[in-house]
């Protein structure tokens, strides 16, 4: 069981539990057991991490909100005695722009463009998360064509995601050149996304019936992605041989499997950790789909994860294609006014699980809770992250594939 | 003169009883005199000579000759800066600071200027016993002063044997000429000296006193106390000659000690430690090249190094001498005025405590970093020629022991930079935090500071009429546009050249020009603080001292034994000098064994007391009858 969000509303607080594919809402005084994340979650908008640490020569070296090498804006409060870092506090509050209050009281279509603007690079991940609970609110499902589209646009925002982390950290650990095919690779798959929905981001392409006839370049995609494929697994292979690369990976940055349990952590952080848990696993149309899981739990654990994840991707999005391809859609118009009631939607997105908890009436959304992997993501650095030294800073940061935009919503 | 200044002194020493101001004028008139002494016996060749038989066979008295005269002008810089500096500082200390800030000079000058062993230790003693009592003078300071005074005493043992030793080979006391190659004398009184100098492994005393002594006194025990001991060798070289096997040691014991303390140094957060480290480095240096002379005078006297060498170690001499002396004189005025032991709390003394203590750090930490147109610099030059010159030995042994010297000589000039760089930033030029100054009266400060600065630029830039003065014009030469007499030149043919002058003179004319644009364009400059992340930076996250240091702590972790203490919300590094833990350890130990025997012997039992008598009785019959059968 996990402990997902924290939130109140009618005076009573309610937590979002998570037992693999099943979700739940729960009254706290009928949930028994303790989550090591309460607290970290009620406060996930002001602070998350460790305490301040004092002592003798010890101060805040504090990175952001607006510095160079943090990407958006945000605090991290780095104790340090020097480089030894002893405690980490994140501050995510700079990025927040209040989207559960702007998504309130607007029509879906609105709210699938918030839920898009939480954070740019997961953008499929949240529209998804969002119109699966608000299938679950309406209690039906998007038809099989549109879900198999979905998967694509996952796994292509897979694919462009794990790249950019794995091309930020090669930077990080001083591998220019590599850093500089993958970067070239993070190009090229961008502008798989624009061949495929008209948006290097993958916006505006997601809803609830998404209709096939839009996507009329279906195999140029396959093609690149299978370029994409073959070049990544290439310069992989070239990666793991570099020892310093390896060295400055290795051991960096570690975070167990019990650690990131009682964080919450999910997505390829915890399968790096040793976990076999990806809720793809329980979805109907991923066909022969694989966990990959490695046990250090550290940097280069990530790093691997996310490299054999978009392998896999490529491999999907190439099938999927093919199934789409052979498939007849049916033009079952929904009638979003109709759709009212409470529900609860989940996407694996690149960095793990985005959730989203939406009440709906009459198709305008009442209410809605987010709960976001680099919420998780922060505390998993910034617990990880104590006893390095900040020269791994940015390589390990960057192993979480994590931003403030999508923490603070 | 002599009786003058000698009479000077104990006069400053009684009227320090009845007021201050008084008896810091006596101290600063003395130390004029002493200097004028000193220049006259140098430079105009008249020795000073005050002579008397105190018994059958026994000359004792003062001899101011040519040496002494050198030394004597070195000392007398710094004793004239602390004495006008403790005009202000002395008025926050009680009476009796003046009567032993008097007594400490008089000892010194009895030291220098004595012409036998005896006066010799009659200084020693009263210079040792006066810097107790200045030590003392801060409140909570016995155990430092203590182990102040347990080192100074051991050399005091040292020179008492060293001194028999010399009276056994030819009977005299005199230590005005060459006249002995007792292995006795050279061994215990170059133990005395190194011992004094703060040589490693005798050089914890250092770092103990000067942290908890007044300024002034730190500036005193720091400069020319130590530099008795320099005195002391060259005067023993003067003795018993140059040998080679000394020179070795010199080499080995002077570039370890250079390589310690400035590694030490780089790691020390205190603010009066970490110049105290650095004098146990400036030290080694000296003690290194005095090694290189005796070497290369062994080696051969027809090459210029041995000549070279021997002036770079009064070159560090005079350096280490003015620029500690400034150093500790204008970190003292910081730390009286802000109430501040450590680097960290003091930031930004240009604003909060003046423009001229600033200045003081400022130029003689950049001093000691060897920084172009300062005296440090033509010292430390001096110092890297002298090793380069060492290819020159054609024994094997001599080249590894002078090669690794050098390497060591060498990373001890890189740390020292570091650690200056790190007391400069963080405490003359360092983020002010609007931390208020007490006000007290600095025109006598500052007067003690400026008159040391300007000492520092001017003997650098004249440092070829020096060379002249001290009677090697061999290396003063006209070259590459540079006129006769303005450059500087490490051997005679010619090994390296510098020009100092010229240097300052170049840096000058190529600073005109921006200079120039920027105070036309002053009033349309725009200054903005710098850019911290978007936030104005909180007192609490301002980069530390001890951050600073941290990187060579960890790199190093293996010399300096750093632990990491880090506990859930309190954390630190604790580093450690592995010769401070070995004393320790001894005291621990002779602790143990003291309150054993204690208990032992002294157990309550009056029979055994009375058994205790007679067994001593009998024993000293015994020992003294055979002694004396």
């Amino acid at each position: 069981m996990r402990l997902l969000g924290v939130f109140e509303k009618d005076s009573k607080e309610l937590l979002i539990l998570q037992d693999r594919n099943q979700l739940s809402l729960e009254n706290i005084n009928d949930v028994k057991e303790d989550f090591a994340n309460y607290t970290m979650l009620k406060n996930r908008d002001k602070h998350i991490g460790s305490k301040a640490v004092k002592g003798n020569g010890v101060f805040n070296f504090r990175y952001g909100p607006v510095t160079g090498g943090v990407g958006d804006a945000g605090v991290f409060n780095i104790y340090t005695y020097g480089e030894r870092i002893l405690s980490v506090d994140i501050d995510p509050g700079y990025k927040k722009r209040n989207i559960e209050i702007l998504i309130k009281n607007t029509a879906l279509h609105q709210a699938v463009n918030w839920s898009e603007n939480v954070c740019s690079n997961f953008a499929f991940s949240h529209s998804c998360a969002f119109l699966r609970a608000v299938e679950k609110a309406g209690n039906f499902r998007s038809d099989e064509v549109t879900q198999r589209i979905r998967i694509i646009g996952i796994e292509l925002e897979r694919i462009y995601n794990h790249l950019h982390v794995i091309s930020r950290l090669s930077k990080g650990a001083s591998q220019n050149v590599l850093a500089s095919h993958l970067e070239g690779l993070f190009e090229e798959a961008l502008r798989t996304n624009n061949l495929f929905s008209n948006s290097r981001f993958l916006k505006h392409t997601n809803g609830l019936f998404i209709d096939k006839n839009n996507f009329k370049k279906l195999d140029e995609v396959a093609l690149k992605v299978k370029n994409v494929e073959e070049k990544f697994r290439e310069l992989y292979e070239h990666s793991l041989a570099s020892w310093n690369f390896i060295d400055r990976l290795y051991k960096t940055a570690m975070l167990d499997q019990k650690k990131a349990l009682e964080i919450g952590v999910t997505g390829p952080t915890l399968r790096a950790a040793g976990r076999r848990e990806d809720l793809r696993v329980y979805e109907k149309f991923y066909d022969n789909f694989k966990i990959i899981t490695k046990d250090k739990g550290d940097v280069l654990a990530r790093m691997q994860v996310r490299a054999e994840e978009t392998m896999l991707s490529c491999d999907m999005v190439i099938n999927q294609i093919d199934k789409i391809k052979k498939m007849r859609q049916n033009h079952n118009k929904i009638d979003e006014s109709s759709i009212s009631g409470f529900g609860m939607g989940y996407c694996e997105s690149p960095s793990g699980l985005v959730l989203y908890s939406v009440n709906m009436n009459k198709g305008i959304v009442q209410d809605v809770y987010i709960s976001t992997p680099s919420v998780f993501g922060f505390k998993a650095f910034a617990d990880s992250f104590v006893g390095y030294i900040l020269t791994d800073f940015s390589f390990s940061f960057d192993s979480f594939g994590i931003n403030f935009a999508d923490c603070a919503r | 003169m002599i009786y003058t200044i000698i009479g000077l002194y104990i006069l400053g020493s009684f009227t320090g009883f009845i007021g201050r101001k008084i008896s810091y004028s006596m101290a600063i008139i003395a130390s004029v005199f002493s200097f004028i002494a000193g220049f006259e016996a140098k430079f105009t060749g008249n020795t000073l000579s005050a002579v008397f038989s105190f018994l059958p066979g026994i000359t004792v008295g003062i001899n101011i000759d040519s040496l002494s005269g050198l030394f004597l002008m070195i000392a007398a810089i710094s004793w004239t800066a602390v004495s006008i500096f403790s005009l202000d500082f002395g008025n926050n200390y009680r009476k009796r600071m003046a009567v032993f800030l008097n007594l400490s000079m008089l000892g010194m000058f009895l030291i220098l200027t004595a012409y036998d062993a005896l006066t010799f230790l009659s200084g020693w003693e009263i210079m040792t016993i006066a810097s107790y009592f200045l030590i003392t003078e801060h409140e909570g300071a016995y155990k430092e002063a203590f182990q102040f005074l347990a080192f100074s005493e051991l050399s005091t043992i040292g020179l008492i044997l060293a001194f028999v030793g010399l009276n056994a080979s030819d009977g005299s006391f005199a230590l005005t000429k060459i006249h002995s190659n007792s292995v006795v004398f050279l061994v215990f009184a170059s133990l005395a000296f190194i011992i004094k100098m703060g040589i490693v492994p005798f050089h914890t005393w250092l770092k103990e006193a000067h942290s908890k002594a007044p300024s002034n006194a730190s500036a005193l025990l720091s400069a020319p106390v130590t530099l008795m001991g320099v005195y002391g060798l060259v005067r023993v070289i003067n003795i018993t000659g140059y040998t080679h096997v000394w020179g070795l040691l010199a080499i080995i014991f002077g570039s370890i000690s250079a390589f310690w303390g400035a590694m030490e140094a780089a790691a020390a957060k205190g603010l009066k430690v970490l110049p105290a480290y650095s004098t146990v480095e400036n030290n080694g240096m000296i003690l290194a090249a005095l090694g290189l002379s005796a070497v290369a005078y062994s080696f051969s006297t027809k090459s210029t190094l041995y000549e070279f060498a021997f002036l770079t170690a009064v070159v560090l001499s005079i350096t280490h001498t003015i620029a500690k002396t400034l150093l500790f004189l204008s970190i003292g005025q910081a730390k009286e005025q802000l109430h501040a032991e450590n680097i960290d709390n003091v930031r930004g003394i240009h604003k909060s405590v003046g423009k001229i203590p600033a200045l003081g750090i400022l130029v003689s930490g950049l001093s000691f970093s060897a920084f172009p147109a300062l005296l440090g610099y033509v010292a430390e030059w001096m110092l890297l020629e002298s090793i380069f010159q060492s290819y020159q030995f054609s024994s094997i042994l001599d080249r590894v022991v002078s090669s690794t010297g050098g390497v060591l000589l060498s990373l001890a000039m890189g740390f020292a930079s570091f650690s200056m760089i790190k007391l400069i930033g963080y405490s003359a030029l360092g983020y002010h935090h609007e931390k208020k100054a007490e006000p007290m009266p600095t025109f006598f400060m500052n007067t003690a500071e400026l008159f040391l600065i300007i000492m520092i630029f001017g003997i650098s830039f004249f440092a070829s009429y020096l060379f002249l003065g001290l009677g090697y014009s061999k290396f003063v030469i006209g070259a590459l546009g540079v006129p006769q007499g303005w450059l500087l030149a490490s051997a005679k043919p010619v090994f390296g050249v510098i020009s100092p002058a010229f240097f300052v003179l170049v840096i000058t004319a190529l600073s005109v020009v921006p200079f120039f644009v920027y105070f036309r364009n002053k009033s349309t400059t725009k200054k903005v603080t710098s850019w911290n992340g978007g936030l104005a930076l909180k007192e609490e996250e301002y980069f530390t001292a001890n951050a600073f240091s941290f990187t060579i702590e960890h790199i190093l972790r293996f010399i300096y034994m750093t632990k990491e203490k880090v506990n859930k919300n309190r954390s630190y590094v604790v580093v450690s000098d592995v010769f401070e833990s070995f004393y320790k350890y001894i005291v621990t130990f002779i602790k143990k064994i003291s309150y054993s025997i204690s208990i032992f012997v002294m157990n309550g039992k009056v029979y055994f007391y009375i058994l205790y008598i007679l067994i001593m009785f009998i024993l000293i019959f015994v020992v003294f009858g055979e002694m004396f059968a």
